[in-house]
């Protein structure tokens, strides 16, 4: 087993080194954390994120669904984040474009999040 | 292409078709009645029982129009209790959280402590006190009632209606949602500076889909056999009203949405909820049919689709500003595509809500610049029409019985 150059806090299961760089950014945890995020990177960096997850999603849904959703690893943890964290940026891409994302995200500063859903 | 929506001659006759006077929407002393008439009233919807699911749990619900904060707690015995969040010592508000599990409430400032059942179990060095008599010194019982998983609550100390009486015919259909597990809850809100109605009626009518959502909801919602997104049928329960919503089938999702909607069975699937009281019609039989939205008088949306549910506060700070919140509420996810179309729900619903953000604040001022004195409602907008008739009727109600109202 080679051993991988990055830090523990980004390792992810084996099959997804290619998007461990993406892991500090962008596995969050939160559902507030995850739009707050959106509103605070920049265009740029949503299409890179986006473009370099899409064709791997559904590798991620395959591999977070061999272990249960409850009790699973960190690593497996911070993949689901990832791919959780691409539905709230593909807003941004598939549904508002670069002008009405400014807007979007204007009016999203004032919302609130007062509760997260339970399960990761 | 058009859908000619489903409602009664009856309703239509009894819905009228003039212009609707905006000063409903903007004068103070007609807000004060709306307070004091309805909100203090009648029955609220608030939470669901899944919130306060097992003894020791509880949830502290602000009506804010009314300064009240309710504290709604599953006692030991299993029972849902609500009660005024306000301690009988110098009326300080006893508990400062807004969900947990507890064996007590203990007041922050002297320490009063009250049982889940409402009963002041102690109160730190009592003998100073001048015979304070615990047993009539509980917590306020507020009126709480539960229809299938819903809960509501009625600040009236005598309500006058039993919650079954002021649902109607409404109260079998929401006793039936076969939604009973749906337990996982994720939400969020906001103040909009603009009245509360005018909120509510935001999310009572597809109109302003083409127009406020056109980069989001359009063309889940309108197509080319629906261009302007009519809904599929307007129902009316007394002061409560119900609507179905038109989805297109031919609309061509985007790639995450696309795994949103395989994983999560979502978009393209037809909404007919199986179990659900409801009436039988064409429009409830349509392929097309996506989400029912039901509005209960006074405040509260509830929308519900196969996979998902959201409950809708708008809940009135004065005649002019609004905080809304959404809960939504989904079936425990098995799977991670599961989980993951949640979140796709999640964020098309936000998504949506802010661009609503968007317009409201630019109606309050047109209502109440003096330049128009009147709205005028589409028949699309038939929904916002019943909810400001309803609120007249009830507003302006001072000798006849409430039950009387809306029938």
């Amino acid at each position: 087993m080679t051993v991988r150059p990055n830090d523990r806090a980004s390792r992810l299961p084996d099959g997804f080194a290619d998007l461990e760089p993406l892991v500090p950014d962008w596995a969050v945890a939160t559902k507030a954390g995850r739009l707050k995020k959106r509103i605070d990177s920049t265009a740029e960096e949503r299409q890179r994120f986006y473009d370099t997850t899409l064709p791997r999603m559904r590798d991620i849904i395959a591999l977070v669904d061999q272990g249960s959703l409850e009790g699973m690893s960190v690593e497996v943890a911070r993949l689901m984040q990832l791919a959780l964290m691409m539905v709230e940026i593909s807003m941004t891409i598939e549904l508002q474009n670069p002008v009405s994302e400014i807007k979007h995200a204007e009016a999203a500063r004032l919302v609130h999040v007062y509760s997260e859903l339970d399960s990761l | 292409m058009t859908v000619v929506t489903e409602i009664s001659a009856a309703d239509v006759e009894k819905l009228g078709t003039g212009p609707i006077p905006n000063k409903i929407y903007w004068d103070p002393n007609w807000f004060s009645a709306e307070r004091d008439r309805v909100f203090r009233r009648v029955w609220l919807c608030v939470a669901r029982t899944v919130d306060v699911a097992s003894p020791g749990n509880y949830i502290v619900k602000d009506i804010e129009t009314c300064r009240a904060s309710v504290i709604i707690a599953r006692g030991r015995d299993g029972q849902l209790r609500a009660f005024h969040n306000v301690c009988s010592h110098r009326n300080m508000r006893v508990c400062l959280d807004k969900k947990g599990s507890t064996a007590r409430f203990t007041c922050r400032y002297h320490g009063f402590s009250y049982d889940l059942d409402g009963q002041l179990r102690s109160v730190p060095d009592e003998e100073y006190f001048f015979g304070l008599d615990k047993g009539a010194n509980g917590l306020t019982p507020v009126a709480l009632e539960t229809c299938g998983t819903f809960i509501f609550i009625n600040l009236d100390p005598k309500p006058k209606q039993q919650l079954k009486e002021f649902l109607g015919e409404l109260y079998d259909r929401l006793e039936s949602f076969p939604i009973g597990d749906w337990a996982s809850s994720f939400s969020f809100g906001g103040e909009a500076p603009l009245n509360w109605k005018c909120v509510m009626d935001n999310f009572q009518e597809s109109y302003h889909f083409a127009f406020t959502h056109a980069r989001t909801v359009v063309d889940r919602a309108t197509g080319s056999a629906n261009v302007f997104g009519h809904s599929l049928s307007f129902e009316f329960f007394g002061p409560h009203r119900v609507l179905t919503n038109w989805g297109n089938l031919d609309h061509k999702c985007a790639p995450v949405e696309q795994l949103a909607a395989e994983y999560g069975g979502g978009f393209g699937q037809s909404a007919i909820l199986v179990g659900l009281k409801d009436s039988d019609s064409a429009a409830k039989r349509s392929p097309n049919l996506s989400s029912y939205a039901y509005s209960l008088f006074p405040n509260v949306q509830i929308v519900v689709a196969p996979s998902y549910m959201h409950l809708i506060q708008f809940i009135p700070l004065d005649a002019e500003t609004t905080h809304w919140v959404v809960t939504m509420y989904f079936p425990k996810a098995k799977s991670a595509g599961e989980r993951l179309s949640q979140e796709y729900t999640m964020a098309i619903a936000k998504d949506v809500i802010t661009e609503d953000m968007s317009v409201f604040p630019h109606i309050q001022d047109g209502m109440m610049c003096g330049a128009k004195e009147f709205v005028n409602f589409h028949r699309n907008e038939s929904l916002c029409r019943h909810l400001a008739m309803m609120i007249q009727a009830y507003t302006e109600e001072t000798t006849r019985g409430q039950t009387e109202v809306g029938r």
